[in-house]
């Protein structure tokens, strides 16, 4: 039996606490499909510095507006999370997605963000339509990694 | 939310950190971890990850600062007992070997000792 | 009310408090609308019915805004007093007095003034072009039918209405008031247990037992526990490990096969069915990009890449094939593994448990298979009194 893909989109205020909350929640909601422990794990991981992301750049500090979480889920196959904000995006620090994101020196205090999403996942993209910015990933995902379902 | 607590033996200065160490909690026990680098006197900071769930690149920023800040005035920095996803994160960092890691008292003790 | 605020607000009043949501509060389920995809296309399908949200999400938080502000805000959440509006499963935020968060898993709503999150959802019509399929992340209940063509995901998912050539992901049970007329499309699959009063044309799938109160008729059934069906069990395939009992009649006559396949993971069995169906795929796939490759040089530039990557899927499906079946190799059949059949079984039923096979070719009443040295023997009566 082949599964249709199941998404669900959650939306919460681009602030730490709040973000992480929601974060934890929606781990919660994919270990329903994802059996292996050290996926789930990458997923919070992702998700995590994907909207740290957007709390520190997307919006002034003082006025924080929303983050939009999205993860899609293709049984036996892949999951794609899509992190968006409707704030400033990636227009002040571009990124040329043609090369490997570089990792910053070990003394570095900051700007492991990036690094570590795509070290996770197997599709990194930025996506801008309208006034919405979108990071895209896809983790790939073999049958084994699901709940037996699929 | 995480704590920090504290403790000294002799020249080493015991940080318990409890709790997950994310963007959200950095900014006040980056705060707190200032004073006690200011007024503290010893020779070596244990820092102990044992209660830490989870850690994201805020948290080992922050970790990196204070390994920087007391590698300047010859002090040395371990963490003690990381669970497996911060060793998982750091090493996903390349910062396994930029850090001591220690795992047992028996290896602490042999560490400091040393 | 920061010091900034103060040159703002005339002496004695004070400031105004605004609630921001972090949901949609005039979310209406009754009137959605289609929603264009990334793609520019219409998706008619999936038209967001719930609004989910998870535990501990943030959902709304009052702010102090001046006077001046409230004119661009939306009056009805523009307040004297901070007072949330904290109904059933929501919380305080505990780090924030101002916030409210959610306390269970559910769908978020406004219901008499107050910000509500629902465990259960109430479908209270089909599921159909006016709903779209519905996924939620707590239990369902559809009052009324699932159509063909639509999908329902949930926790435990009860139906009231008939199933027809429905998609059900149920990761607790799935039940049905009506029953399943499957239009050989409809598959349903529940991680602890699945009941239905009637069920034909369909697939069922779970890891727990499944239960008819009448008959099944013509469905694959793929089942980890046991197969009850009180009346009628008549053409379809069951794959199971589990004991099956079928209470008045097995098989439809020579006419309609009905098949076991027992002894056996089930799941095994269905992720067996996908593989050959994609080796099946592939190589036609790779016969076609042949003949392609075959045409001239350029066509060869052109499609053997194709070719090469079709080729090494095919070999990996193959690869998969074969762990599948040194799996099969090294099952033992479980001891609880038997058909019990009180009442009758007609010819041309097939069973097969582990590697033994068994067609029944003569009319039998109150009987069970089972399994004895290798070999299906057929004992009397179906259950020891």
């Amino acid at each position: 039996m082949k599964q249709q893909p199941v998404k669900f989109t959650f939306c919460t205020r681009a602030e730490a606490q709040a973000c992480r909350a929601l974060v934890k929640g929606i781990v919660q909601v994919v270990s329903q499909w994802i059996v292996r422990q050290q996926l789930l794990d990458d997923l919070d991981l992702l998700l995590t510095e994907a909207c740290a992301n957007a709390v520190r750049h997307a919006y002034p500090p003082d006025s924080p507006g929303c983050v939009e979480i999205a993860v899609k889920l293709l049984p036996g196959k892949a999951v794609v999370c899509s992190i968006s904000d409707w704030g400033e995006g990636f227009r002040q620090c571009p990124l040329d997605l043609q090369k490997p994101i570089p990792l910053c020196p070990p003394e570095a205090e900051s700007g492991r963000g990036l690094y570590i999403i795509s070290n996770l996942v197997d599709k990194f993209a930025i996506l801008q339509k309208d006034n919405k910015n979108t990071l895209r990933v896809t983790i790939n995902l073999g049958s084994e990694a699901w709940a037996a379902s699929a | 939310m995480g704590g920090l607590s504290v403790e000294q033996q002799g020249d080493i200065l015991h940080l318990g950190v409890d709790g997950e160490l994310t963007q959200q909690v950095v900014p006040a026990i980056r705060k707190q971890c200032d004073k006690l680098l200011e007024i503290g006197v010893f020779t070596h900071l244990v820092v102990d990850l044992s209660g830490v769930p989870f850690i994201d690149s805020s948290g080992i920023g922050l970790l990196v600062s204070i390994n920087s800040r007391l590698k300047g005035g010859g002090k040395h920095m371990l963490l003690y007992r990381p669970s497996d996803q911060a060793v998982k994160t750091l090493d996903l960092v390349q910062l396994l070997d930029f850090f001591t890691i220690i795992h047992t008292e028996d290896e602490l003790l042999t560490v400091v000792g040393s | 009310m920061t010091a900034g605020n103060e040159h703002l607000r005339p002496e004695g009043v004070p400031m105004p408090w605004y609630l921001e949501h972090h949901f949609d509060p005039d979310f209406d389920h009754m009137h959605l609308k289609p929603r264009e995809t990334e793609s520019g296309k219409v998706d008619h399908y999936n038209l967001g019915y719930a609004q989910n949200v998870v535990h501990g999400q943030l959902l709304a938080e009052l702010k102090e805004v001046s006077q001046e502000e409230t004119a661009g805000l939306d009056s009805r959440y523009v307040y004297e007093k901070p007072v949330l509006p904290c109904g059933p499963n929501c919380a305080i935020d505990p780090a924030n007095s101002h916030a409210i968060v959610a306390a269970a898993n559910g769908y978020v709503f406004y219901n008499e003034g107050l910000i509500t999150v629902k465990k259960m959802l109430n479908v209270r019509r089909d599921v159909d072009f006016h709903t779209g399929n519905v996924v939620f992340v707590n239990d369902i209940a559809v009052h009324g039918s699932v159509r063909t063509g639509f999908e329902v995901h949930g926790n435990n998912v009860l139906v009231k209405g008939v199933i027809e050539g429905a998609r059900i992901h149920a990761r607790g049970a799935l039940a049905s008031e009506t029953g399943v007329k499957g239009q050989k499309s409809a598959q349903l699959y529940a991680a602890k247990a699945i009941r239905l009063p009637f069920c034909e044309n369909a697939q069922l799938r779970t890891h727990g037992n499944v239960m008819i109160d009448t008959s099944c008729l013509h469905t694959d059934v793929y089942v980890s526990g046991s197969l009850v069906v009180k009346e009628r069990l008549q053409g379809g395939t069951v794959y199971t490990s589990g004991l099956v009992y079928v209470m008045e009649q097995l098989g439809g006559g020579q006419g309609t096969p009905t098949q076991f396949v027992m002894g056996y993971d089930p799941f095994l069995f269905s992720k067996l069915r996908d593989v050959e169906a994609s080796i099946k795929n592939l190589k036609s796939k790779v016969d076609s990009l042949e003949t392609l490759c075959a045409k001239s040089p350029e066509h060869r530039t052109e499609f053997s890449p194709l070719k090469n990557e079709a080729s090494r899927k095919l070999q990996a499906m193959h690869r998969i094939r074969t762990e599948i079946w040194e799996k099969f190799d090294a099952q033992d059949v479980p001891p609880g593994c038997r058909i019990l059949v009180p009442g009758k079984v007609r010819p041309g039923v097939e069973i097969s448990i582990g590697r033994a096979f068994l067609k029944v070719n003569d009319y039998l009443e109150d009987v069970r298979f089972c399994l004895e040295n290798e070999e299906i023997v057929i004992h009397s009566p179906a259950v020891d009194k």
